[in-house]
């Protein structure tokens, strides 16, 4: 009977012992890896910017001379992806450059909801060909106007949290209810936007940037429709943040070479605007490639 | 088949074991042992404590933050280190010397003057040749890694003082202090001869080695492994095969949990870590079977050949109580992978019986590990763990939790003391054999 009873009172302390040992190291482990993460992530972060449409890749040339004037500055790649989704390119991105703009432009850049749709496609082709190229895991985004919508698409149907992380969105002028002024008349696109709404990051933190030139919107786009992005990103991804901007250059296609905006883009969306060793354009972009000055 | 182990094979084995265990060279090493254990046992507690809670990257200091909540923190390491190095790391002169002196012993010479000698002897193999600020003798050869050699040389001088006449000492009473003195003159031109020899080879292979005869011995053992087989599963298997032999036999192998933990980072490992920070998938990573996911994690439980597995086999089955003793003695170092007390305590070293198991074991848990990796059960490996982390956690921490993992840990350890089982239990009988014969005796 005594021995019995030290059988059981050995194996009560095995028990709480390995408890004791298994909880904390397993808490201390989770956190090592954490943080082995996060040390891995802190490489390169490009800034992704996708143009409205009948927009080329030129379209952020403007707006990244400025963004690099007031910085040492960032190289610039850029891409369009072909009908056939062949990608041709143009720039480069400078060694050591972390946060590098990469702009992808499509050959078909018009509008409407079903080239939006394959536009998101070749979007997702080109980003899984630079992916595979940079190696990057984690990624801003910038769209402008259409560039929004195709973002929109893109996160909801192609992006995959596992393999890489979008931390920041930012739509300019996006009209996420099309030219529709009045917010209770969905149209198809928002319908199915909201209806996908849940396979968006929860940890992506959008800014949505509307011009008002006069009180409707920026000329182009009502501001009801780019307010209608609430629908579908509040209450689904972690900040989602409504800015407004008027006064000059705030008409549609101005936008991006909004100084307002230029400024919010910097403080916003470029986590490193001065990265040591890194030498950027500071000049006005002229000709096709605007990369690196070396 | 049953019949034919019950009624052939083990009463073979057994009277195999019989002989062997009367072997001269066999009675040497298990009485040189058994001087040792205390010092070895010692060494290892101070060592498994040292490792696991004083050093920085020691599994409790880790996880507890022991550095923290420790007083005198660096101090008490710094004390430990230094027992350490008095204990298990001198172990290899004292070596020498016992082998030596009972070599003599049976064959009825000075033994004394053989243990000096011999001593002596090990010390001008490990003299330091090298040029500029050094220390006089090889210090790394003196622990663990210079037992086997120190064992041979031991019974080599030993055997050598079989050559040369007893010199009767004559009694206090009737003499005066010099002929005492002159006495042990007799011997002279024989330890000359044993210095000056060991002195020339030493300073001949010091041409070769910085690393002194010892440094040279296990240069030798680094077999270019790449060259044996293209198939990574075979040369995995095979090295570790050579492993546990080399273990048993009192040799440093080439998977030393310690060394391989202080090398740093193979590619492989940067390869899968890096992979796994970017996918966070552990299933997919580019080495899913190397040493760091199959031996480590799952065959080294306790030191080489799933020591921890032999502890508990013999805590179940054993009867003799000293043997029950060593095990529990044993017991606390194994679990962060410290196995000296075991491997010359019971000993495992050089014992025929638990060859079999020896090398089978971390064979067979490397074959399930590998099994459940290629199946896709369990994810590799791929976070690196402390070396003293405890051998059953080891895979359920580097896959950071994954309860697979944990559980074919759990059935590593099962199957590997189910394994040792037979053989404690065949152990047994030879011992009781053996004690049998020395009573008619």
């Amino acid at each position: 009977m005594k021995k019995h009873w030290r059988g059981l009172l050995a194996s009560l302390i095995g028990i709480i012992v390995t408890i004791a040992i298994m909880i904390p190291a397993m808490s201390w482990m989770t956190a090592n890896v954490k943080s082995a993460r996060v040390v891995h992530n802190s490489r390169m972060q490009p800034v992704i910017l996708i143009p409205g449409s009948s927009a080329t890749q030129e379209r952020f040339n403007t707006l990244i001379s400025d963004l690099n004037k007031q910085t040492t500055g960032h190289s610039l790649l850029k891409i369009t992806v072909k009908t056939n989704g062949s990608l041709t390119y143009s720039g480069s991105i400078a060694r050591n450059d972390n946060e590098p703009y990469i702009v992808v432009a499509f050959e078909n850049n018009k509008d409407g909801y079903p080239n939006i749709k394959k536009q998101a496609a070749w979007f997702n082709i080109a980003f899984n060909q630079l992916r595979k190229t940079y190696s990057f895991n984690r990624f801003r985004g910038i769209g402008h106007s259409n560039g929004g919508l195709i973002y929109t698409l893109f996160l909801e149907k192609y992006y995959k949290a596992d393999d890489v992380t979008i931390s920041r969105l930012m739509t300019i002028g996006t009209p996420y209810n099309l030219a529709e002024s009045n917010s209770d008349n969905k149209t198809q696109m928002l319908t199915d936007m909201i209806n996908d709404r849940k396979a968006l990051p929860t940890g992506l933190t959008v800014y949505s940037i509307a011009g008002t030139e006069n009180l409707d919107g920026d000329g182009t786009v009502p501001i009801e429709s780019v307010e209608a992005g609430k629908y579908i990103f509040q209450n689904q991804v972690k900040h989602y943040t409504q800015i407004t901007v008027s006064g000059d250059d705030a008409a549609h296609s101005d936008l991006p070479q909004n100084q307002q905006i230029v400024q919010l883009i910097s403080q916003y969306m470029v986590s490193t605007p001065n990265q040591q060793g890194v030498q950027g354009i500071t000049r006005a972009p002229s000709g096709p490639g605007v990369g690196p000055r070396n | 088949m049953k019949n034919y182990i019950q009624l052939q094979l083990t009463p073979r084995i057994i009277s195999w074991s019989v002989r062997w265990r009367r072997l001269r060279i066999y009675r040497v090493l298990a009485e040189t042992a058994a001087v040792i254990f205390p010092f070895i046992l010692l060494g290892s507690i101070i060592q498994a404590i040292n490792t696991s809670m004083f050093m920085p990257q020691g599994f409790f200091s880790q996880v507890y933050h022991l550095s923290t909540v420790i007083p005198f923190y660096t101090q008490i390491r710094d004390l430990l280190i230094l027992l350490e190095a008095v204990t298990i790391n001198m172990m290899g002169p004292v070596t020498a010397f016992l082998a030596a002196k009972f070599m003599a012993h049976t064959y009825q010479k000075d033994e004394t003057l053989a243990g000096v000698t011999s001593t002596l002897s090990f010390f001008a193999f490990n003299l330091n040749f090298g040029t500029g600020p050094r220390d006089t003798f090889l210090m790394q050869n003196f622990g663990y890694r210079g037992i086997f050699l120190a064992f041979l040389l031991g019974i080599t001088i030993g055997y050598a003082f079989r050559l040369v006449k007893r010199t009767e000492m004559p009694t206090f009473k009737n003499s005066d202090l010099a002929d005492r003195m002159t006495a042990s003159l007799h011997h002279v031109l024989l330890i000359n001869a044993i210095l000056v020899i060991s002195l020339l080879i030493s300073y001949g292979v010091s041409y070769f080695n910085s690393a002194g005869l010892i440094g040279l011995f296990y240069s030798f053992l680094r077999i270019p492994l790449a060259s044996v087989s293209s198939h990574i599963s075979v040369r995995l298997a095979l090295v570790t095969l050579i492993n546990a032999i080399l273990w048993w036999a009192g040799i440093e192998g080439p998977l030393n949990v310690n060394t391989a933990f202080q090398q740093g980072e193979s590619p492989t490992i940067t390869q899968n870590l890096n992979y796994a920070l970017e996918h966070n998938d552990l299933f997919n990573v580019p080495n899913p079977v190397t040493m760091n996911t199959t031996y480590y994690p799952f065959a080294n439980f306790g030191g080489v050949g799933m020591m921890l597995a032999l502890i508990i086999a013999t805590l179940i089955v054993a009867k003799r109580p000293s043997t029950r003793n060593i095990a529990k003695l044993s017991l606390l170092p194994s679990l962060v992978n410290v196995p000296g007390p075991m491997l010359v305590g019971l000993p495992v070293i050089l014992n025929p019986l638990l060859l079999i198991p020896f090398i089978l074991t971390p064979l067979v848990n490397q074959s399930i590990a590998w099994a459940t990796i290629r199946l896709h059960i369990m994810p590799p490996v791929v976070y690196s763990v402390p070396s003293s982390t405890p051998g059953p956690l080891m895979a359920f921490l580097g896959t950071n939790g994954n309860w697979v993992a944990l559980i074919v840990s759990l059935i590593c350890l099962a199957v590997s003391t189910l394994i040792y089982i037979p053989f404690v239990k065949l152990s047994t009988r030879v011992t009781a054999e053996v004690l049998e014969e020395e009573e008619k005796a």
